[in-house]
């Protein structure tokens, strides 16, 4: 997960400029949040979640620990919700992960205006919004992407069993 | 006394809610009640001026203060025309006297960009060893970049807050696009017999203002505090302008305007940068000399 990470890291200091749109950007490393919250045990989860945070944090200009703490904070809202909602359903996947997305970069524009006082509460509450959805929508190409592979080794292994 | 019969006071939930949707509206659309509110105060004006008799000393004393009026409106103009002359001198992109006065330090870009939606920095191949502290303007050729962040830098790399990062703030000048005479004034000017005393010069004064620049986490920067009275419009230059500390020079190149809007008693400015940092490779850092010493 982590090479995964480092991976997407390298995405998105150099490529993800021709995907900003309005200089909104989607946050590529919060879909591995998602995808680790969805389908790893809780305590692993955290783990990676915060390391994940580490290495964003190392490659932008904020407090180190900041975004390692709000992902592992989303992390565990993300596993929260998934024992109460029916997590195989790929629209309560994708809502869930839009809340938490949303609330990440919420929490991460309010230190912005508290702390530097720079930024409006309006701009950060309409930022916030489209860079959740910015995100979300590429969360529900990739989980859909995971549900068809996680299909085809079903079949194989029905396959197989039924041999 | 107090509360009786185990009944409870309601919390105020629709206050608090109504004071959180204040907080959240933009002032400008609070703006237009607050005056309409004000206008009715409007009717006791007149009453109150019309009570006094013609020719007495109040009215004498009315007439002396509008006249008193008119005059400090016309001082005004007039010295506002005399600080644009000033401030022209100043604000003209001059070449930078960067041998004289700052040092030159010639850095790489290493990563052009920031893996946060919310920040705008590069990360550039100075450091410490180099000479480098925080706060230090960064430039290409005439073009103001951005700053040493104050928070990342280390030995041999640091990170440079760019000029649309929301930690970056500087004074600057928003400076009119010169004004040519038009045929009419230089046709008054050669119709003007001669020996009638000096000629009044026909060269209109770009009109000028200054604000803070701030960056606003996005593609474009805001400029605040511009006073109202200044003409600002879209095209409008915009320029650095010194500081107290002398880090930043006069006359670097941010960028133009693009929108004016109004913001209580001043005009808010959005402003396009003149250069887009992220296609750079390498960079200029100006080191004051007077920080050498």
């Amino acid at each position: 997960m982590l090479i995964i990470g480092m991976v997407l890291v390298t995405l998105q200091l150099t490529l993800l400029r021709f995907l900003e749109v309005v200089s909104i950007k989607p946050d590529l490393i919060f879909i591995l949040v998602g995808i680790s919250s969805f389908y790893l045990p809780l305590r692993q989860s955290i783990f990676t979640n915060w390391l994940l945070g580490l290495l964003k944090d190392f490659t932008s200009n904020s407090a180190p620990g900041s975004v390692a703490f709000l992902y592992m904070i989303s992390g565990l809202i993300i596993a929260f919700l998934r024992e109460i909602f029916f997590k195989e359903d790929l629209l309560v996947r994708v809502l869930i992960m839009f809340f938490a997305s949303y609330l990440c970069q919420f929490c991460y524009g309010l230190g912005l205006l508290i702390f530097e006082g720079r930024l409006s509460f309006s701009f950060i509450l309409i930022k916030s919004f489209f860079i959740a959805f910015y995100t979300t929508l590429i969360a529900l190409a990739v989980f859909y992407v995971i549900d068809y592979i996680e299909s085809l080794i079903m079949r194989k292994r029905l396959a197989e069993e039924l041999k | 006394m107090g509360i009786s019969n185990g009944a409870h006071k309601p919390f105020p939930l629709k206050f608090v809610v109504l004071a959180s949707v204040l907080l959240i509206l933009p002032a400008r659309w609070l703006a237009p009640i607050e005056l309409f509110i004000l206008s009715f105060t409007r009717p006791f004006v007149p009453a109150i001026a019309a009570a006094a008799p013609e020719d007495s000393p109040e009215a004498r004393i009315k007439a002396l203060e509008a006249e008193n009026l008119i005059l400090r409106a016309e001082n005004k103009e007039l010295r506002r025309k005399l600080l644009s002359i000033d401030k022209l001198a100043e604000t003209q992109p001059s070449a930078l006297r960067t041998q004289e006065s700052y040092e030159i330090i010639v850095a790489g870009v290493i990563i052009s960009e920031d893996s946060s939606a919310w920040r705008r920095s590069i990360f550039i191949n100075r450091g410490e060893k180099d000479g480098i502290t925080p706060g230090l303007v960064v430039v290409s050729g005439k073009y103001l970049i951005g700053k040493i962040s104050e928070s990342e830098l280390g030995a041999f790399t640091s990170r440079v807050d760019l000029i649309t990062d929301p930690h970056f703030h500087i004074k600057a000048w928003c400076v009119a696009p010169p004004v040519k005479p038009s045929a009419a004034d230089k046709k008054s000017l050669e119709d003007k017999p001669a020996g009638t005393g000096a000629r009044e010069t026909i060269e209109p004064v770009p009109d000028s203002g200054l604000g803070v620049l701030e960056g606003w986490s996005t593609d474009q920067c805001r400029m605040k505090w511009v006073a109202r009275d200044i003409p600002v419009k879209p095209d409008w230059q915009v320029f650095s302008a010194t500081d107290s500390e002398g880090i930043y020079p006069r006359g670097l190149i941010i960028g133009r305007v693009t929108s004016v809007t109004e913001e209580s008693c001043f005009w808010r400015l959005t402003v396009e940068p003149a250069i887009n940092p992220h296609s750079l490779t390498s960079l200029l850092i100006l080191k004051p000399r007077s920080a050498l010493k």
